[in-house]
């Protein structure tokens, strides 16, 4: 059994940030970088399968340049077999959809039989890069995996709804399926395992090694782009609750009345 | 590489060789000034290491010093919120600063009086209010706040201990509830005002909790209607100690709690308050210091396991009750027990074969752990369990050379501190991944100045 893991190294966002030249981004230096959370539960849950059965092989691949190597090292020391970088200037600018069609040629190259991602990532939280993958790819696809089962050549799962309700169902494997927070314990690396991770070697790939065109990539390949960034003007809609901590309190429970109609 | 091999030079080399921002940081402070120009390129040489260092708490004062002069407006707000910065840093750093800045020095621990002074009648109330708040305002500006225009800057001035109690009379308000309620449990005082019956409940409260409100008062708000003022009486050790007592027949069981925590409990109070209904008031009689010792035996068979695990942290919990709490079927009460500090070695032994987590770190902690427990504690699968051998004063070398290697990086930034640590093993965190580790090692490497 193969299962591919889809991952990312995140933007986190410092204080005090200043936004980049070109207003669509922070910039640089005001940004340190890290796994994105969902995908420690990914590979997880992936690490997991691969210890309670012989024979899976484990491969993470994220979309990002050489600052993406460190997230990738992080899952090789947490027990991940392979790693998996696509790459190329002209992704610059890619949304979900064109980082989904690059996910799917991976997906295609790797024929896993599961293939994980997060939710969302914890910086820009679109929420369907793994949808979009799996849309590309055709294959079926479940959201917001908080249970998983192996069962044959199925999974039996349990996704998160709205309300606190859950919905348990079954999906044909090979399928995509975004896996949400808390569905395990993720594990830290060693520090054996770090220091063997950081010998091992990744696999670079670009979009032409894919078979893709430039059409496909970037802004060109995106159903959207970011056209400005910029800090929301304090409005109405939001209400800083001041005073004291006993008149916090007190405008806090009114609120909360009001709302209940009481 | 041998341990007495690493010398300054060593470690300066490698943080300027791996652009280590954070060993550079902890070195620069520790090294002769040749070394320091080598690794300033490391803190200071990009725009990304300079706003490292100026949020960075335990940087060195005399690296975030050479920051303070020419900071650009980002980094003098990151540096505005260092607390590492002295009173000559921020009194540097405030100069030609916009009122973000000068509000979060003005709210530092170490802003100078002088700075505060004049800061006092800045434009921005968010300056003022920052002022308003400090322990370090001159009497002066305080007395001059107290006629600010900014409510906010009056609620901070009622809440700053140091306010004398003359402009916390200035500051009380004919129609401000909360403000007065500042006032009112404010050390200072001033006492007319805590001689005067409050009718609301909530300045009732306050004047409750106030340790300056006369006696008499405070047996008046004993017997108050609002059960939250009866509770704050009862809770205040001015309140009459008879007076008190008579809470023990309270309905409400919020008062009760308030007065199972109080010192200086007579017999026939205990016995009343260890039968109470509510398992809380049990729980706090069982952890008061005068609690009876024929008590403590009754509640070690209490019914509920919050009863009995406050006995089992009695300090004064009499050892023959320690092996029945220790073989209690309730793991809280037995993790109660387990983190004692005076567990003799036989108990600790009794219960080794214990599963849960909470018991087994209570018990990596006591310093009379047996080292074979410690070293079967040190490879649990759980890293509180680890952490807590790392915790124990007296684990030998042997255990903590094991946990070097330990999955958590908070459990190696512990372990780089303890004492028994081999020296050997010490110099392998040096390198750790994980840059806390690195700083509290280069921080604490011994023999740097001499070398």
């Amino acid at each position: 059994m193969k299962i591919l893991i889809a991952v990312k190294q995140v933007s986190v966002l410092e204080e005090d940030f200043e936004l980049a030249a070109d207003g669509r981004d922070i910039a640089k230096d005001f940004r340190s970088f890290d796994l994105n959370e969902w995908d420690d539960y990914s590979l997880e849950q992936a690490l997991l399968i691969k210890e309670a059965g012989a024979g899976v092989e484990v491969v993470v691949v994220t979309v990002g340049d050489d600052e993406a190597d460190a997230g990738l090292r992080k899952c090789l020391a947490k027990g991940a077999d392979r790693a998996i970088r696509a790459w190329d200037d002209a992704l610059a600018g890619s949304d979900p959809l064109a980082i989904g069609r690059v996910l799917a040629k991976v997906a295609s190259r790797e024929q896993p039989d599961i293939f994980f991602a997060g939710v969302q990532s914890s910086d820009f939280a679109f929420g369907s890069t793994g949808l979009a993958a799996a849309g590309v790819l055709g294959w079926p696809h479940v959201a917001v995996v908080s249970r998983f089962e192996l069962a044959g050549d199925k999974a039996v799962i349990r996704r998160e709804l709205e309300g606190g309700l859950e919905e348990s169902m079954e999906v044909d494997l090979p399928a995509v399926l975004t896996i949400q927070l808390g569905i395990n314990k993720p594990r830290y690396a060693s520090l054996r395992g770090i220091k063997q991770a950081a010998a091992l070697p990744i696999e670079a790939v670009s979009p032409a090694d894919l078979g893709l065109a430039g059409s496909d990539l970037g802004e060109a390949g995106s159903g959207s782009r970011v056209r400005r960034m910029y800090l929301p003007e304090k409005g109405s809609a939001a209400q800083l609750i001041e005073g004291t901590p006993a008149e916090q309190a007190a405008k806090l429970a009114q609120i909360i009345k009001t709302f209940k109609g009481a | 590489m041998g341990v007495s091999m690493i010398s300054a030079e060593t470690l300066v080399e490698r943080a300027a060789r791996d652009q280590d921002v954070y060993a550079a940081c902890a070195l620069y402070g520790r090294v002769a000034p040749p070394r320091q120009a080598r690794l300033e390129p490391v803190l200071f040489g990009s725009r990304r290491h300079r706003m490292i260092v100026a949020a960075f708490p335990l940087a060195p004062r005399a690296l975030l010093a050479r920051l303070c002069g020419d900071a650009e407006p980002v980094l003098a707000r990151r540096l505005a919120r260092n607390p590492a910065l002295g009173a000559d840093e921020l009194m540097r750093l405030a100069q030609g600063r916009d009122s973000t800045v000068l509000a979060r020095i003005a709210a530092m621990e170490a802003a100078p009086a002088p700075l505060l002074a004049v800061l006092a009648s800045h434009p921005d109330p968010a300056v003022r209010e920052a002022v308003a708040g400090h322990r370090g305002t001159p009497r002066a500006q305080l007395t001059l706040l107290a006629r600010d225009a900014s409510r906010a800057v009056r609620l901070k001035l009622a809440a700053n201990p140091m306010t004398p109690d003359a402009v916390l009379d200035q500051l009380w308000s004919s129609d401000d509830l909360y403000l007065n309620e500042l006032i009112l449990q404010h050390p200072q005082c001033p006492l007319p005002r805590l001689r005067e019956l409050q009718e609301d409940p909530l300045l009732a409260q306050a004047q409750a909790r106030n340790h300056g409100t006369p006696p008499a008062l405070l047996e008046t708000l004993a017997r108050a209607a609002a059960m939250a003022v009866r509770a704050a009486a009862v809770r205040n050790p001015m309140l009459p100690q008879p007076v008190a007592e008579a809470a023990a027949g309270d309905p409400a069981a919020r008062v009760r709690r308030a007065l199972a925590r109080r010192a200086g409990l007579g017999q026939e109070i205990q016995q009343r308050l260890a039968a109470d209904p509510d398992e809380w008031v049990r729980s706090w009689l069982a952890r008061n210091r005068v609690i009876a010792q024929p008590l403590l035996h009754q509640l070690a068979t209490d019914g509920a396991p919050l009863v009995r695990r406050a006995v089992a942290r009695q300090p004064r919990c009499p050892q023959p009750l320690w092996p029945r709490l220790a073989a209690d079927p309730h793991h809280w009460v037995r993790a109660g027990l387990a983190y004692r500090p005076d567990l003799p070695p036989a108990l600790i032994e009794q219960m080794a074969g214990d599963s849960e987590i909470d018991v087994l770190a209570g018990l990596a902690r006591q310093p009379c752990a047996p080292p074979a427990l410690l070293q079967r504690l040190a490879a649990h699968p759980d890293s509180d369990v680890r952490r807590a051998v790392i915790q124990n004063p007296r684990a030998p070398a042997g255990v903590l050379a094991v946990l070097v290697e330990d999955d958590y990086a908070l459990n190696r930034l512990l372990l780089a501190r303890h004492p028994n640590l081999d020296p050997a093993d010490r110099a392998r965190l040096l390198w750790d991944p994980a840059p806390q580790v690195r700083f509290s090692m280069h921080t604490a490497w011994p023999g740097l100045q001499a070398s």
